[in-house]
């Protein structure tokens, strides 16, 4: 072979030749950069920027429900909802890691959530498996739950699990007002109720989030750092209702009592602020817990104050008897004979036993619910004036109350009234009325003649204390003039004191009100025999009403007058409301006195009364106490500002300062009790 | 890994010149290693090895008939890999990467995005979206695509210059590196070191097919950071020597002592005297 030679020089070429193309590539390098930077740069540049972001939806707690006084009825609170990113899941074994254990992971995750989550292992296996970066496995998480997941995930070290807090709505008085609150569902939405009327105040802000996150959708940064606890700091408005909580638990009680006894097919039962229109309670049954309202059929969720319609039956004759006062028809006084029964047309209407009175006066029509009196008067007013009082009562319309699915009523067009349609009217038949529109009409008597929208929201406070709606009175027209409210209160407070509603009586109480047994319409039209609407309708007291009640009981079995099953459920229900309120009796009539409680040979001690602190210009002298209880002497110390330091229990015996000391206010009063 | 080029070359630079394939020992011993590192599997560097083993055959002398052959050799290699289809489409892909970016394409238009996200100046810092998993071998082979990201245009082309300028530096030693051993050590240093730096660079933009080549002193890799480091340190030590031997032949010239350290032996010894 020859030997050719290469020198170093030729090496020396050939390298700076080799470095030439070196140098080429690098000068490629820099014209493709200046083309992809550069040029394409933002294009790119916004591709990246793209791929790195999330833009995910987050929701603040929904706002509170709570009745009058802050009691909670509805709240929220941020639980903790568990998904998956089953990407991250499967991705953790790193290539080149594969001589270490290898874990199933997705088979250990679902065996072990399996028991804590209630879901089939295989179920979760198979979401642990999907391809993509986010499965719901389980939302709402109850806390317990949450921290057992928790742990679980640290102790086999499970990747691509992760929790997202959500609001879960919890109804703390369980299934009371149900109706009236409604229900949420899973994505924070009222389907029902309050909760769909007022769903858009409720739910309050929604967040919109932008974050950076990585290839396997795991967060890099958020644009607001610690969100977490901003979220529970950032509320939503409150919402205070009418509803007085003690009131409505009364009647919850008084509602399943009845149900039990009864065995009725439904029930409701409305107590109203004659003079405001304030919805006190509302309740409905059956019933259901919104906590888990989906296992109950839709037909518990139904608020039947105002979802559904009914003939009032004799309920209805107090307001037909205003029509009468007010036209001028008929006076208390006015003579009426009644015979037991009346034919009108071809129809033949009776009272309730069937008996007459004979000749009596209007006010007995009233106070005995005599039909053929109301009819009487009925025909005397005619088709057209009946139906225009019943509108001007509010009949045919919804009241507008801020719950949804009101139903208007039916009332007859006056021109396709026959003459036997005329008289079931007088009655109370052949009107379809909500309780709440039969209540309102009552409340008009009851508060001197005027109809007043009903209200069930008494304020909306937001997050920063400003009140964004408030409740008020609001008259729709004045129906009657008060003298004539006047003569029907006198006459309705009868029917409790001496008429058909005797079982409605409270001792030491007057009230006014009227029963009602009315037959239920037939499904297919017609009456159906032998089912009875049984109500009772009144108010407290009857000179100066406070509280005005309607009670509904729909089918009851058994004993179905009105005065038999519901206005007991209206004197109970009221007399533990009126204890509760504090309301005093009006007499002592057939109230125990105080004589007949003492025991023979007790010591009747009069009882002294408490002293009373003496201002000396701006210091008080304290008196002496002995012989009183705390809480007595804590009152009479607070007008003085002065601070009770108790010792004891029982009747004060020392004190320090002695009684007669001027103190200065704010001082601290000892005192000894045994 | 490049602890055997380094044996490599050294066992290059032991021998001198020679031509083709009578000395193909190191070459041989080159095969070896490179097949040893394709099994890793680790097919970028087991190219490096070789394509730096023929790199340093060029030099040192092998004939432009070889060289054309080589040549030859593949462009026919790249002809058969066109024929079979799957690959053909990968040569495609590369062309246009954004034609399949959640599949085969996802490196490519990942490093794309990441670079021209840089835009002149790079994103204010930390901020490099890509790096965030997106971009894979984000801190290995695709770091440039992240300086890229970070720095910017400006940044990758102060980068560049500084390669350049190291290249300069290192040719320049060698062509004045009398040793021949000296030579082929900083010659092949110089391939090896900037050939990668210039594979790597055009890879992440684009301009060449992803190998799997790391940038020097930039990519990830306590292994190849020292071996880099070691080579450099083979050159500066080649340099120290020549300059020292320059040095002392100017010293010679001009007629002072060739070394500071010892004047008596050096006026003493005769051997050192270059003849006039």
């Amino acid at each position: 072979m020859k030997r050719i030679k290469f020198t170093l020089n030729d090496s020396r070429n050939r390298l700076l030749f080799l470095g030439g193309l070196i140098l080429l590539m690098f000068i490629a390098v820099a014209g493709k950069l200046l083309y992809i930077q550069i040029i394409s740069g933002t294009e790119l540049g916004k591709r990246a920027t793209i791929q790195v972001t999330d833009k995910i939806k987050r929701h603040t707690p929904r706002g509170r429900i709570v009745d009058r006084n802050g009691e909670e009825l509805a709240v929220s609170i941020m639980v903790h909802s568990l998904y998956v990113n089953p990407d991250e899941m499967n991705k953790s074994a790193k290539p080149g890691k594969e001589k270490t254990e290898y874990r199933d992971i997705p088979r250990i995750a679902a065996q072990k959530l399996a028991p804590v989550l209630n879901i089939s292992e295989n179920a979760l296996y198979e979401e642990f498996t999907l391809k993509g970066q986010f499965v719901w496995v389980k939302r709402m998480l109850e806390p317990k739950d949450y921290e057992q997941v928790v742990k679980i995930i640290k102790e086999n070290k499970l990747p691509g699990l992760h929790f997202i807090a959500e609001s879960k709505r919890y109804y703390t008085k369980k299934s009371m007002a149900a109706q009236v609150l409604g229900f949420v569902g899973t994505d924070d939405s009222g389907l029902s109720g309050l909760e769909l009327a007022l769903d858009s105040i409720l739910k309050g802000a929604e967040m919109r989030q932008t974050k950076m996150v990585d290839a396997m959708g795991r967060t890099i940064a958020d644009q607001d750092t610690d969100l977490e606890e901003n979220r529970e700091k950032i509320q939503v408005a409150t919402v205070y209702l009418t509803i007085d909580s003690k009131m409505q638990f009364v009647i919850e009680d008084a509602l399943d009592d009845a149900m039990k006894r009864t065995n009725a097919a439904a029930a409701a039962v409305l107590i109203m602020d004659p003079h405001t229109g304030a919805i006190l309670a509302m309740g409905s049954r059956p019933t259901f817990d919104p906590n888990h309202f989906g296992k109950y059929p839709a037909v518990n969720w139904l608020n039947r104050a105002i979802s559904i319609i009914y003939e009032p039956g004799s309920v209805f004759k107090p307001i037909v008897g205003t029509m009468g006062l007010s036209e001028g028809i008929v006076t208390p006084d006015t003579p009426i004979n009644d015979t037991g029964s009346i034919r009108i047309a071809d129809r033949v209407i009776s009272n309730w036993d069937g008996s007459g009175m004979g000749m009596c006066k209007f006010e007995d029509i009233i106070k005995y619910s005599i039909n053929t009196g109301m009819v009487q008067l009925g025909m005397k007013l005619g088709a057209q004036r009946e139906i225009e009082w019943a509108k001007r009562y509010g009949f045919g319309t919804a009241t507008g109350i801020e719950l949804p699915s009101e139903e208007d009523g039916i009332l007859y067009d006056p021109k396709n009234m026959y003459e036997p349609d005329i008289a079931t009217l007088a009655i109370g038949q052949g009107i379809a009325v909500t309780p709440l529109q039969e209540l309102r009409a009552i409340c008009a008597i009851a508060n001197g003649g005027e109809l007043l929208r009903p209200y069930i929201i008494d304020r909306i406070v937001a997050p920063n204390g400003e009140v964004i709606r408030k409740g008020k009175k609001q008259v729709v027209r004045n129906v009657i003039k008060p003298e004539v409210a006047a003569q029907m209160r006198t006459m309705m407070e009868k029917v409790v004191s001496e008429g058909g509603g005797k079982t409605a009586r409270i001792k030491g109480y007057r009230i006014a009100g009227k029963t009602g047994t009315a037959q239920k319409i037939a499904e297919q039209g017609g009456y159906a025999p032998g089912k009875y609407i049984a109500s009772f309708v009144g108010f407290v007291p009857a000179d100066k009403p406070q509280y005005a009640m309607l009670v509904m009981l729909d089918t009851p079995r058994g004993a179905f007058y009105g005065s038999q099953v519901s206005a007991p459920i209206f004197r109970d229900t009221l007399q533990q409301i009126l204890v509760a309120k504090g309301i005093q009796p009006s007499n002592s009539e057939g109230l125990p006195s105080f004589e007949a409680h003492v025991k023979p040979g007790q010591r009747v001690e009069t009882p002294k009364s408490l002293p009373a602190l003496k201002q000396k210009g701006n210091n008080w002298i304290v008196p002496d106490f002995s012989g009183f209880d705390a809480r007595a002497i804590t009152g009479e110390l607070q007008k003085g500002n002065l601070v009770l330091e108790p010792y004891g229990s029982g009747k004060a015996y020392k004190q320090k300062p002695s009684g007669g000391t001027e103190v200065q206010p704010g001082t601290k009063i000892e005192i000894w009790f045994r | 890994m490049a602890a055997s080029f380094l044996g490599d070359r050294l066992q290059r630079g032991l021998r001198v010149s020679l031509l083709g394939y009578p000395s193909n020992q190191a070459l041989i011993i080159s095969l070896v290693f490179a097949a040893l590192i394709f099994l890793q599997p680790d097919m970028g560097t087991a190219t490096i090895v070789f394509a730096l083993m023929l790199g340093m055959y060029v030099l040192a002398g092998i004939s432009k008939m070889q060289i054309a052959s080589l040549g030859g050799l593949g462009i026919v290699i790249c002809g058969l890999a066109m024929l079979a289809p799957y690959r053909r489409a990968r040569i495609f892909l590369w062309w246009d990467p954004w034609q399949d970016p959640q599949g085969g394409g996802y490196q490519m238009t990942q490093s794309l995005m990441a670079i021209g996200s840089g835009g002149l100046t790079g994103l204010p810092w930390g901020q490099g979206s890509s790096k965030f998993f997106f971009l894979p071998e984000a801190h290995t082979d695709f770091a440039f695509a992240i300086f890229c990201q970070e720095w910017g245009y400006i940044g990758a082309l102060f980068l560049i210059a500084c390669f350049v300028i190291m290249a300069w530096a290192m040719v320049t030693i060698a062509m004045n590196a009398k040793d021949r051993r000296g030579y082929m050590l900083v010659a092949g240093s110089t391939l090896f070191l900037i050939g990668q730096a210039a594979a790597n660079m055009a890879m992440v933009t684009g301009l060449f097919p992803v190998i799997g080549v790391p940038l020097m002193f930039i990519s990830y890799g306590g292994t190849s950071l020292i071996a880099n480091m070691f080579t450099l340190g083979l050159v500066v030590a080649v340099y120290r020597n020549e300059s020292a031997r320059e040095t002392m032949e100017e010293r010679i010239a001009a007629g002072l002592p060739p070394t500071e350290e010892n004047r008596l032996r050096v006026v003493s010894s005769n051997r050192n005297r270059r003849p006039f």
